[in-house]
């Protein structure tokens, strides 16, 4: 053994955001664009927010609006969640908390995958998600 | 005992990440592209076989 280190997760992977949404309940519920599209309220008016990633109200909760993810300039996604979805919906810190962690795991088996690595996973029973790398 | 990389993600959002069986510089090395890849390093601690001896594949030990 000879390092520790402790990283905190930043949404940049495309892919690996969409198979961590999927993680999370949303398989084939994720919308993909090339531009950012507008994101709907409840009643299906227009928001002034865009998304390139985005899950439409209907899969999303009761009297939801869209939930959208924005692709910033540095490549970084901004999350887009009403305040209504984070309070009564539960898409609150707690869900993006559970969210970066399913997209850790699926863009550590991508890179691992890269780079030759045998990936192993397990849920431990305090919530975490343990890979083990080896060559 | 062969060199591994063990990741735990927890539900909040943060990942640490340990290397087990490198010697030396080789652990930073190999862990790098996974810190590159997944977010902002916060934290780093070194443990005693980082200031151990590398071996080098020819067999001559290099000092640190």
């Amino acid at each position: 053994m000879s390092h520790y280190s402790e990283v905190v997760i930043e949404l940049t992977d495309e892919g690996c955001l969409v198979a961590a949404l999927s993680r999370l309940g949303f398989k084939g519920k994720v919308e993909v664009h090339r531009e950012a599209q507008p994101l709907y309220g409840y009643q299906g008016d227009v928001r002034a927010q865009k998304a390139h990633v985005i899950i439409r109200q209907q899969h999303v909760g009761r009297a939801a609006n869209d939930l959208g993810f924005e692709r910033q300039t540095d490549g970084k996604y901004r999350v887009w969640v009403s305040d209504y979805d984070q309070k009564y919906n539960k898409y609150n810190d707690a869900w993006m908390g559970r969210l970066k962690q399913a997209y850790g795991v699926e863009k550590t088996r991508a890179e691992a995958r890269k780079k030759g690595y045998r990936v192993s996973e397990k849920k431990l029973d305090d919530g975490r998600i343990q890979l083990v790398l080896r060559r | 005992m062969s060199a591994e990389i063990v990741l735990e993600f927890w539900e909040d959002g943060q990942v640490n990440l340990e290397g087990k069986g490198f010697k030396g510089q080789a652990c930073f090395k190999e862990m790098q592209f996974l810190k590159d890849a997944l977010g902002v390093e916060t934290s780093s601690t070194k443990k005693q076989e980082f200031y151990q001896a590398e071996v080098k594949r020819d067999g001559k030990v290099k000092a640190r």
